[in-house]
């Protein structure tokens, strides 16, 4: 198990890895421990706990797939084997996080920042997956991030302007299933997408 | 200028820089359809920079590390450049770039002021306050890049500065909300920066830029010495803005309004004159028939405006407001002026006030549903104006807590 998972973890350092994602794991969850249990009406006095609640998911994604992705190039050009197996380990490690933090929401619904944290996690991860499929990660760092706070910080746009917001810090069904959808469709691409030159 | 245009050229700015200002000019732009005075404006193209700031601490942290990246495209050709010389053409770089897009963003928003509102006085202060901020976190991130790791620079990149920031400035009134130059409060028309605040503020970022560069410049030779003489500027920057007094905004060195006569006079700033015919039409609608059983305020005026005993001051408390949002800004302090008769006092909140103010937006905005179907309780005659004024006239009777 080890052999297949620690290339993923940056080539042996499968330890820092996991520590720096859990780490980041327990600064979201102390973030979200104090909004819990409903975010408020309006922003107020609660901002700085909110936008913190709804970034942090974002940056544990991109640097989930920092990490599993920073050694891939390396692999791919000097494999000769089909990557698929070690893709598709590293896509059901991302989800094994993004599905206990959903059956997380789904056993407290009355909880909505857990939805909050489950959701945005899952689209910045597949947001990120989908850049690194093209550009690298440093891509990822510069637009999901600021993507995620445009969203957060335009509370006030129009209605017509808030479904291509989706890290909002309200979740919506609409929210929830673009949060998703861009989740499984990162996965997909990552698992399916040609090796690297 | 070569090396300028190498450093501009081997920026990650060149990235950063395009998305800080699409980013700052949306939030501008969607939140509301912002058009705000002048000050205020100025003052949301700096808060709208926040959005910026993981991507300015980021690029700058990358540029710090291009140093050891000698097989990028990009790796500027160094020659036999001292590595202080080096770091600050870096700085020269990415600052540049975010500078730019700063002045874009900051064009952007006050274009869109431009056509609707004339300055009482233009924001200098509050946009090169905006520029001393953007250029200390260049620095900032030009250090933080030449010591962390690169996955500890882009984690701490994306988290801490933005939320620093934010919370520093939800003190608002405190010395601590001076440390940035994001504003919680916004400057409201009729206030400016305050000079000596932005004195301060330009001395902190100055402090931190310098002891940010020293930081990143001293990581070859002396990096303890470095840190040291980096802490001293920092601490004697703290030093200037924790000392003095919190508050960011004061008054504009002249008041500027413009009035219309109606039932009674009504004044804005003039930077809001464009409200001015719907504030008049309002106003009117609102205070028509009711001298049968209240005496009147000579003057309505917007907050900040010079008042006397008979007028009404009230707080117009978004940028595009309509009848409707101007009617409902309108009611509450007229209830209190009218309850108090002019004299200094309170209203407390209850079912009664609520209903009455209601009533007054209603008048002003028949298109609103009539307080009726929202409460049905309070007995509103259904009968001639009269008998409504009389309903509203005794229902203030005994409202008004004097201060």
């Amino acid at each position: 198990m080890r052999t297949l998972v620690s290339p993923y973890f940056r080539a042996r350092q499968l330890s820092r890895a996991l520590g720096t994602v859990v780490v980041l794991g327990l600064v979201t969850a102390a973030v979200g421990s104090r909004r819990i249990p409903a975010l408020p009406p309006g922003f107020g006095q609660e901002y700085v706990p909110v936008i913190s609640l709804a970034l942090m998911p974002v940056i544990v994604g991109v640097t989930c797939t920092t990490l599993l992705e920073s050694p891939a190039r390396t692999l791919e050009r000097t494999s000769c084997r089909g990557l698929a197996a070690h893709r598709s380990l590293y896509a059901l490690i991302i989800c094994g996080l993004a599905i206990m933090l959903l059956l997380g929401a789904a056993t407290l619904p009355e909880e909505k920042p857990y939805l909050l944290v489950a959701t945005h996690f899952a689209a910045g991860t597949g947001l990120s997956l989908l850049i690194t499929a093209w550009l690298s990660d440093t891509f990822a760092w510069l637009l999901v991030p600021t993507y995620a706070l445009l969203s957060l910080m335009v509370w006030q746009a129009a209605d017509a302007w808030r479904p291509i917001l989706v890290f909002g810090p309200y979740p919506t069904q609409w929210s929830v299933a673009v949060c998703c959808a861009l989740g499984a469709l990162g996965v997909a691409t990552h698992v399916t997408r040609r090796p690297r030159e | 200028m070569r090396s300028l245009a190498l450093a501009l050229r081997a920026s990650w700015g060149a990235l950063a820089a395009p998305a800080a200002m699409l980013a700052a000019v949306a939030y501008g732009l969607l939140n509301n359809g912002w058009v705000g005075a002048w000050m205020e404006t100025a003052q949301t193209a700096v808060n709208a920079f926040t959005l910026a700031l993981p991507l300015i601490v980021l690029a700058a942290g990358l540029d710090a590390q291009r140093d050891s990246d000698v097989s990028s495209p990009l790796y500027p050709g160094r020659g036999a450049r001292s590595g202080v010389v080096i770091t600050l053409w870096r700085w020269v770089g990415i600052t540049s770039w975010m500078l730019a897009a700063f002045i874009a963003a900051s064009a952007t928003l006050l274009i869109t002021t431009w056509g609707r509102s004339d300055p009482i006085e233009f924001p200098w202060l509050v946009l090169t306050v905006g520029v001393g901020w953007i250029a200390a976190h260049t620095a900032l991130g030009l250090a933080l890049g030449a010591y962390l790791p690169r996955l500890g620079l882009l984690i701490v990149a994306a988290v801490a500065p933005f939320l620093l920031n934010v919370g520093l400035a939800y003190g608002t009134g405190s010395p601590s909300a001076l440390l940035t130059a994001l504003d919680n409060g916004v400057l409201a028309v009729g206030t400016r920066l305050a000079p000596e605040a932005a004195a301060r503020q330009l001395a902190w970022f100055c402090a931190l830029t310098v002891g940010g560069l020293i930081v990143a410049t001293a990581r070859r030779s002396k990096p303890w010495l470095g840190m040291a003489a980096a802490g001293v500027m920092v601490g004697l920057g703290l030093v200037s803005v924790l000392t003095g007094p919190g508050e960011r905004g004061a008054p504009v060195a002249e008041e500027k309004q413009i009035c219309a006569e109606g039932v009674v006079v009504v004044c804005v700033w003039k930077e809001h004159a464009y409200y001015l015919p719907a504030l008049r039409d309002v106003t009117d609608a609102m205070v028509e028939d009711l001298d049968t059983a209240l005496p009147l305020p000579d003057r309505v005026a917007e907050a900040g405006l010079a008042l006397s005993d008979s007028s009404v001051s009230f707080y117009i408390g978004t940028q595009n407001a309509g009848p409707g949002m101007l009617a409902e800004y309108l009611a509450p302090d007229l209830v209190r002026w009218l309850a108090c008769e002019g004299t200094p006092g309170e209203v407390a909140v209850s079912d009664d006030v609520l209903v009455r103010e209601r009533w007054l937006a209603w008048r002003a905005v028949p298109d609103a549903l009539p307080p009726q179907a929202f409460d049905e309780t309070h007995g509103i005659p259904e009968g001639p104006i009269s008998e409504q004024v009389d309903w509203f006239a005794a229902g203030l009777d005994g409202e008004c807590a004097p201060l």
